[in-house]
């Protein structure tokens, strides 16, 4: 991932940071630090209930039938995310999010 | 950092190795998922004839509580091609005196009828079947006798409970003994 190297240095002088002049010597200086960041997608499961696969992988349908490109991910109101197969079959049965029972309303799609 | 994506690769190919040879159907890698995952209550078994058909197969169910405590019966699991979208067919294989499962085997379960939902799993009916012994219901009777006698008269159904599981008469129906 490009994150990888993504690395901030920083050094801070002792007499930069130290607003207040009374105290001469400071104990401990930062000389540098590392920022690392955490990123995960914004939904309550990253696992379709549906086929149990996790949603950025292909659908278990499109698996078996190794169509890997088609496969998008669905992600409702409810915040609650399907892969596109899954869902479009339920969808046919019932128009609630089969989780939470709202109403689907699609939110975005993505991949 | 880790590489993310190259585990999910790792993952894979890891998984493809486990089933080698001819590809598996949806209904069929759902189904394992299913089964890995199972985590039964301790009254239950899952029994398979064939190790290589995960789509058939047997549920023991024997209650250690209520009206069927001490009963033993089976149910017959036939999980079709449009698994999850479709639930699985269940059918009881053991004759039992009980206002949800008619003396042909047909279960009365929500979940396995208008109630389905492909977010259910195995497991969710394992659970729903279990609870129709804890709590037969006489409300929406497929066994109209019983759902009666229940509903008048909890001792008689009670009794007529054991004598079933026991081996007997209910009415003109001989009930063939189930208890463990």
């Amino acid at each position: 991932m490009a994150d990888d190297e993504k690395r901030e240095q920083m050094e801070v002088g002792s007499g930069d940071v130290d607003i207040n002049d009374k105290k001469p010597d400071k104990m401990f200086g930062l000389k540098k630090w590392n920022l690392v960041a955490m990123w995960s997608w914004d939904v309550e499961c990253d696992t379709c209930a549906i086929c149990r696969v996790q949603v950025m992988d292909t659908c278990l349908r499109c698996q078996a039938e190794n169509k890997q490109q088609e496969c998008v991910v669905v992600w409702g109101e409810c915040n609650h995310s399907f892969h596109n197969c899954c869902m479009s079959l339920w969808l046919k049965q019932n128009n609630r999010c089969p989780l939470c029972q709202q109403e689907w309303a699609l939110q975005t799609t993505g991949k | 950092m880790i590489k993310l994506f190259s585990l999910k690769q790792q993952k894979r190919d890891g998984e493809t190795v486990q089933h080698p040879g001819t590809r598996q159907s949806a209904a069929q890698l759902r189904i394992q998922k299913d089964i890995n995952e199972l985590n039964l209550p301790k009254t239950c078994q899952v029994d398979f004839p064939d190790q290589d058909d995960l789509l058939t197969f047997k549920l023991i169910i024997s209650p250690d509580e209520g009206f069927y405590r001490g009963g033993r019966f089976s149910f017959s699991f036939k999980v079709g091609q449009g698994y999850p979208h479709e639930p699985p067919k269940v059918k009881c294989e053991t004759l039992v005196y009980h206002p949800n499962i008619d003396l042909e085997g047909n279960v009365c379960l929500n979940i396995l009828r208008e109630d389905w939902k492909p977010v259910l799993t195995v497991n969710s009916i394992v659970y729903g079947l279990q609870y129709l012994f804890l709590e037969p219901n006489p409300e929406d009777p497929l066994n109209k006798e019983a759902a009666e006698v229940l509903q008048s008269n909890r001792r008689l159904f009670e009794q007529n409970v054991q004598k079933s599981m026991r081996g007997g008469y209910i009415g003109a129906i001989y009930f063939d003994r189930c208890l463990k």
